[in-house]
């Protein structure tokens, strides 16, 4: 073995330099930093080899079974050389990243050598391994190697991205260490992180990192507060409460100005905000004798920061009540209200009353007609082309297959007259479509939520009606009895897990000797949907001060907000209840913090809130 | 090599030279050595390049702990075993006292070497030593060169204005300008 053979070949040299035993590696060791200088092609060679996880392992086999066989035959040398050509392109395909990130501190020190062609990182990596030893440098191929498996492995199925293998980690860290780190922190502390440096923001940006947070459940819940008034003025600022970190933030939305009495409801990762009043005689003023009631709908993003408009509802609303439908993304609105309508109309044939029928069934066929290519046989051409629709999101990414569709319905109309209607939007085609009129006797909506599938709206006559998207029509819910409640404090609907649940105020029942004086106390209470039966599930401990109390329900916890002025003073009060464990539903204070003393007493009337998992 | 009655000892070393010389059950706590043990190519001394020696001591300071527990629990049911508040309270034990780059150096050992709880451990250090943290310090902690324009970090900024609000570093770096 002579340093002249690994000047003559490169790889053949460096096959059996790595058969060669301990007593001879330290000379061949030596031979080859020398040689570093002069060969460019024997680095490259060599880090090919270090790479490879199988040639480490069939060497270090061999090297076991043969000890001392330097010169072995010609077999195994093809052999070799075949597998080192297979490392090459596993090395062309990112494993240089490991490389990059784990070897010694000439290496790691040089941060600002980031922008370094990967050429010259190469040769660095490479020599610090050569000066290191040889006998190092060989089980280092196979650490290498395993390094690379395990990256491999961590990232099953995705790609790597060659962009990300030449670059230095700033913190010394693997992508993926970093990326586990990033991944975990709460939402406000991520924002920070995202703004350290370029890595870090191409890190967490990325749709394979966020999707990592929701898999990991690292995600925490942010409560916003609309409607915040401060000094007779509606500055459209919202306030978020990120839970995790116990924080109040502010939220400029300066589209949200001067608008109050609108509603909210969180769709994925963003807030739709519908309708809603202004002032007309003092612009941001909270005024109802002139107000402008809106039609408009505006979408604020909290990840972005920012906030855009859709298109607008076809009638103004203020303190519309609005839903959120999860439909899956094979039907748009027309597709899967066609399909509905069918049923619905051979229902009706079998006498069923018409009155809460869907007036604009026909127009919508008529609309329909037309992308579909007239046919004679309209109904079967919408089967089909409902079923073609869905066919084709079974090849598309799963992930995405769910989407959302809005339900407003009711709330105050131009003249502040209450409604009886209501509409859909669909965010694809971006259009409001109106649907049926609410049932005759139903009364004023006061609360709605969407449960399983259909939007239940509570009135304030205590009836409960329920629409059902695919069957375009309302249905009356006759239940065995209605909760008790004061008429002056409004009821909530919301829904978790698919339970359909309702706060209200009642009086508290008088229970022997302790309460002799009456008093009010808020009740959760559980529609059962079989059997239509409510019952009680749990107490509010706080007496109930508020009686717009914002309550929202998400991922098995029902968060809620009181506001209201005391002593001359305005205060908040978040509480939560986790309904998940049936033993021990219980009502606690998420934070001391309050937000509300900045603000007038009248944000208690024109708060509202969502919670989303950021 | 003498085995049989004598467990069976791995000689480990680390970047810097120093040998370490501790039993096969604490070395096959991480899993790239156990590989390597089982699939009998680990040499006598195993040299793990990229870990020095004050990380190493660590890193086999808790696979002794780890070994003690798995050997404690499945021979005596129950005495020795910890809670899982005991564990955390332990991991939090291990981690006090880490500083950044100790830290850093942890976490690349431990994925080297394939050590899932001690990784565990250390992104969680990792995450409370972030969190909370503006950029600033976060770059500051570990040495990181802010490589954005001014207009860049002007514009992720805008983009997300809430979660910066009230950052005294930034304020400072934009009056300098």
């Amino acid at each position: 073995m002579s340093v002249s053979t690994l000047k003559r070949s490169g790889s053949t040299g460096k096959k059996t330099l790595l058969l060669t035993n301990s007593s001879t590696v330290m000379k061949v060791g030596m031979a080859t930093e020398r040689v570093t200088g002069e060969s460019s092609s024997v680095p490259r060679d060599f880090k090919a080899l270090c790479v490879s996880k199988k040639l480490a392992r069939s060497v270090s086999q061999k090297f076991k079974k043969k000890n001392k066989t330097v010169d072995n035959g010609e077999e195994d040398g093809n052999h070799r050389r075949l597998s080192s050509s297979g490392c090459l392109c596993l090395y062309g395909k990112g494993g240089g990243c490991k490389v990059g990130a784990d070897t010694t501190e000439e290496f790691l020190d040089g941060n600002d050598n980031r922008r370094k062609s990967s050429a010259g990182e190469e040769c660095m990596a490479y020599r610090a391994i050569s000066v290191s030893g040889i006998e190092e440098a060989r089980v280092d191929c196979f650490a290498y190697g395993m390094a690379g498996r395990l990256w491999r492995r961590s990232r099953k199925g995705k790609e790597i991205e060659p962009a990300q293998t030449s670059c230095l980690s700033p913190c010394l860290l693997p992508d993926d260490v970093l990326e586990m780190c990033l991944a975990r922190l709460p939402f406000t502390s991520l924002m920070n992180a995202r703004r350290v440096c370029q890595k870090w923001k191409a890190l967490t940006t990325s749709a394979h990192f966020m999707e990592m947070r929701a898999r990991g459940g690292y995600q925490s819940p942010c409560l916003f507060v609309f409607g915040a008034v401060k000094a007779g003025f509606c500055s459209g600022q919202i306030h978020a409460f990120d839970v995790s970190s116990d924080k109040w933030h502010r939220i400029r939305a300066d589209m949200l100005q001067g608008r109050f009495s609108f509603s909210v409801a969180s769709v994925g990762d963003e807030i739709y905000v519908v309708g809603g009043c202004s002032s007309l005689r003092n612009f941001g003023r909270l005024d109802k004798s002139s107000s402008k009631t809106h039609k408009s709908v505006m979408v604020f993003s909290p990840i972005t920061g920012s906030c855009r408009k859709v298109a607008s509802m076809k009638s103004a609303r203020s303190l519309p009540i609005i839903g959120v439908f999860e439909v899956s993304s094979g039907c748009s609105i027309s597709q899967s209200r066609q399909d509905g309508q069918d049923v619905h109309l051979s229902r009706s044939r079998r006498g069923v009353s018409d009155v809460y029928e869907d007036p604009h069934r026909f127009s919508l066929r008529r609309q329909l007609r037309e992308p579909n290519n007239e046919s004679e046989f309209p109904v079967e051409s919408f089967r089909k082309s409902f079923k073609l629709v869905k066919h084709e999101v079974d090849h598309s990414d799963r992930k995405n297959c769910m989407r959302f569709i809005l339900i407003a319905v009711g709330g105050q109309g131009l003249w502040d007259e209450p409604l009886d209607t209501g509409e859909i939007y669909d965010p694809v085609s971006n259009k409001w479509l109106e649907i049926a009129r609410l049932p005759g006797d139903f009364g004023v909506v006061s609360s709605g939520i969407v449960c399983k599938g259909r939007f239940y709206a509570y009135s304030e006559t205590n009836k409960l009606a329920a629409y059902d998207i695919e069957q375009g029509q309302w249905v009356l819910i006759q239940t065995s009895h209605f909760p008790p409640r004061l008429h002056e404090y409004h009821p909530k609907l919301v829904s978790c897990n698919d339970r359909l649940l309702m706060l209200c105020v009642s009086w508290c029942e008088r229970d022997g000797q302790f309460n002799r004086r009456e008093k009010a106390v808020r009740k959760l209470w559980e529609l059962d949907l079989t059997h239509r039966a409510w019952a009680e599930v749990s107490r509010h401990p706080d007496a109930p001060m508020d009686w717009n109390a914002a309550f929202v329900a998400d991922k098995g916890k029902v968060y809620g907000m009181e506001m209201f002025k005391v002593f001359g003073q305005v205060l908040d009060f978040l509480t939560v209840c986790d309904i998940s464990k049936p033993s021990e539903i219980k009502w606690s204070w998420i934070s001391r913090k309050h937000l509300a003393h900045e603000l007038d007493a009248s944000s208690c009337l024109t708060k509202s809130m969502v919670v989303l998992h950021l | 090599m003498s085995e049989s009655t004598e467990k069976k000892m791995v000689r480990l070393r680390s970047s810097d030279g120093e040998v370490f010389e501790v039993e096969e059950s604490v070395a096959k706590v991480a899993k790239t050595l156990q590989d390597m043990l089982e699939e009998d190519c680990a040499d006598a001394v195993i040299p793990i390049t990229c870990v020095r020696a004050p990380i190493l001591t660590k890193v086999i300071d808790y696979c002794k702990d780890q070994v003690m527990i798995s050997s404690s629990s499945s021979t005596t049911n129950n005495p020795n075993e910890r809670t899982e508040q005991e564990r955390k309270a332990w991991g939090q034990k291990f981690m006090e006292g880490v500083d950044s780059s100790t830290l850093c150096e942890l976490l690349v050992a431990s994925n080297f070497l394939n050590i899932e709880g001690l990784l565990n451990l250390g992104v969680d250090k990792m995450v409370s030593m972030i969190q909370g943290k503006y950029p600033q310090e976060i770059r500051d902690m570990f040495n990181v060169v802010n490589d954005f324009t001014p207009e860049e970090e002007e514009e992720i900024r805008n983009q997300n204005a809430w979660a910066f609000e009230r950052d005294p570093y930034y304020k400072k770096r934009s009056s300098s300008k």
